[in-house]
């Protein structure tokens, strides 16, 4: 059963290609290495923001070059259309490092040089002196397609040289992803570790009354640009989640009032119930290959976890109880699944085998632990605890030992990870009549949380793998 | 005892409160755990023909819902008399099929939630095909802690919103 989308998104989840991007040489012969390279430990919960300038990239266009053109309506349009290009694509990149907590943007009132003013090599003494550790230069110019060819230098004040330097070929769709690639290959440069500015969130938009909520999909950049409906609000939907391979999601929806797991084909923008059981299914993920979906499967009032092939709809069952189990999770290489059951008489969450063999609890803390989301990096379970009334939002090592607290308060649910599990997503929930959610971000030091910008109250986010384009060119 | 039967008879008055005001609370997706107490045995049920007037029926003169503890499935002792009647009631009505849909109040989390919402509505139509009813014509189903009925963040608010409801297939 399908029907198609009603609000169809304006762009497909993975739209176009990054086309033609390669490395910039080095502008300046390396300088003897005035001290150590430049570089951010992001394991550190009370780093000290690296003070950076992002100048605004210039446009290197013939039409600006003669102060005394006359130039026609199109030309115009065409000049506008750049500076308005340009200045995007330098504040998402300005919005990106400042929302990661690891930077400090200077104010460009005290750029030691402006950036139409700056020559090939920046003036690295004049930086030093306003304190900025590295600077972002780029440039825009039009290519004869109608795109532009975008270029960005990052360089070290300190060392006097250039750290990295990319050109892209950008058009106006993609202008904002050239953006957010930019900000990736940034941080990689100065953390060692892959970006996640180049992603999107998948989420559920509340609207109406509390006790008549309308629930809608919507899909966004993680930055919070533009959010798009995928569904119309007139069904239920709740927990969506991405496929690795990005063209898929899986929700829940309810249908003739029994909630059921949902498949999204991104692509072909439909939506389609998977599988036909007489029972509710829900708490679907995806198989670190895609090809499978693990989910709950209720079945006489009892919840036990599934999993599913994909391409044959054949059902392999993986637990047995009379207890609830759900919420499962596997672990990146798909070795092990993540998941909470109240067999040991409260909510709490096991690991086993991706076979169902050797289920062992790893939370024994005091409280209910539950929504375990294994870190795309593998080495951390996030998870949301109910402790004294309050809801905390935490991580523990698969092993069971380890478990830190990230954030805690009247209700916090349903952790996702960025692609490089440095960076955890929730959703917050405020008491009361008025009351409703909002999707947060926190780091995994448990420092700089802060609030997403969305319209309204929003839930369940799901953060997606990074999308095409990120990987630098070596 | 005495005490049990003075929320019975608070039961019923209100029940009674509700029959004038029945009809914008029944459009609204409310519903109310009346009891008719003791006079249960004299009262009609009649036989209804449409969906709609058994909903009402129930609603108003049974009580389509009983409540849970916190964190519970167990159907209180407190409710077993009105379950008693909705199996009268329905079995008055033999081509009515129901859904029993079990709820949550807002202290837990979503997926645990939707789960034990079906717990309770499973505890309803277990308690009911004890009490005769056949278990053919009862679907169970959860919303978690999507529909609550009250929306302050107390527990006079949670106590309601953890319920079965039993919902006459066609009324809506």
């Amino acid at each position: 059963m399908t029907k198609n989308t009603p609000n169809a998104p304006r762009s497909a989840l993975v739209s176009c290609a990054i086309a033609a991007i390669f490395a910039l040489a080095p502008l300046a012969p390396p300088a003897p290495p005035a001290r150590a390279e430049l570089e951010i430990d992001i394991t550190q919960g009370n780093v000290d923001p690296l003070p950076i300038a992002v100048l605004s990239f210039q446009i290197a266009s013939d039409l600006k070059r003669a102060p005394d053109a006359q130039l026609s309506l199109e030309e115009e349009e065409l000049l506008e259309q750049e500076a308005n290009m340009a200045q995007e694509i330098r504040d998402v990149i300005a919005g990106d490092l400042k929302r990661s907590g690891l930077f400090k943007l200077l104010n460009p009132e005290i750029f030691a040089e402006k950036p139409d003013q700056i020559g090939e090599i920046p003036r690295f003494a004049d930086w030093r002196a306003i304190k900025a550790d590295a600077i972002i230069v780029g440039n825009i110019a039009p290519r004869a397609d109608g795109s532009w060819n975008v270029s960005f230098r990052l360089w070290d004040t300190y060392a006097e040289e250039q750290m990295i330097g990319f050109q892209y070929v950008a058009t106006l769709l993609n202008k904002r992803r050239i953006g957010h690639i930019i900000a990736d290959a940034i941080y990689q440069r100065l953390t060692g570790e892959s970006g996640y500015f180049n992603t999107r969130i998948v989420f559920v938009e509340e609207t109406g009354p509390k006790n008549n909520r309308v629930k809608r999909l919507s899909i966004m950049d993680q930055d919070g640009y533009e959010p798009q409906p995928l569904t119309d609000g007139e069904d239920l939907v709740i927990t969506p989640r991405f496929s690795p391979t990005l063209q898929e999601l899986t929700y829940v929806s309810w249908v003739d009032s029994v909630a059921r797991v949902h498949l999204h084909n991104v692509t072909k923008n439909i939506h389609e119930i998977v599988g036909d059981f007489k029972g509710m299914t829900f708490a679907p993920r995806f198989t670190p290959d895609g090809n499978h979906l693990i989910m709950s499967l209720a079945r006489g009032g009892n919840t036990d976890l599934y999993k599913m092939r994909l391409g044959t709809r054949e059902l392999q069952p993986l637990t047995n109880t009379a207890a609830i189990d759900t919420a499962p999770s596997y672990s990146p290489d798909g070795k092990y699944i993540a998941f909470e059951s109240d067999r040991g008489g409260s909510q709490q969450i096991y690991v086993m085998s991706a076979d169902g063999t050797n289920v062992r609890r790893i939370t024994f803390g005091e409280g209910a632990y539950g929504t375990p989301v294994w870190s795309p990096r593998g080495d951390l379970i996030a998870f949301t605890k109910t402790y004294q009334g309050r809801f905390l939002i935490g991580v523990i090592r698969p092993d069971g030992t380890g478990e830190r607290i990230l954030t805690s308060g009247y209700h916090n649910e349903g952790p996702t990870w960025s692609p490089n599990g440095r960076v955890i997503l929730f959703f917050r929930d405020t008491p009361g009549e008025q009351g409703g959610p909002s999707i947060w971000s926190v780091d995994l030091t448990g420092y700089n949380e802060q609030k997403l910008s969305t319209p309204g109250f929003a839930s369940d986010p799901a953060w997606s793998p990074l999308l095409e384009g990120s990987d630098a060119p070596s | 005892m005495s005490h049990s039967r003075s929320v019975l008879a608070i039961g019923f008055s209100c029940a009674l409160l509700l029959t004038t005001a029945a009809c914008g609370s029944l459009l609204g997706g409310g519903g109310f755990s009346g009891s008719m107490g003791k006079d249960f045995d004299q009262f009609d049920f009649g036989s209804l023909t449409s969906p709609k007037d058994m909903a009402r029926f129930l609603v108003v003169n049974v009580g389509d819902r009983v409540f849970f503890e916190k964190n519970s499935s167990r159907i209180k002792i407190s409710a077993r008399d009105i379950v008693e009647q909705q199996v009268k009631f329905l079995n008055k009505n033999p081509s009515a099929t129901i859904t029993i849909e079990g709820h949550c109040d807002e202290r837990g989390t979503r997926e645990y939630n939707l789960a034990l919402g079906l717990r309770r509505a499973t505890a309803l139509r277990d308690a009911m095909v004890a009490s005769g009813m056949d278990a053919s014509r009862i679907q169970v189903a959860s919303y978690g802690k999507e529909r609550p009925v009250a929306g302050c963040s107390r527990e006079r608010c949670w106590k309601v919103n953890r319920r079965s409801v039993v919902v006459i297939n066609g009324a809506s």
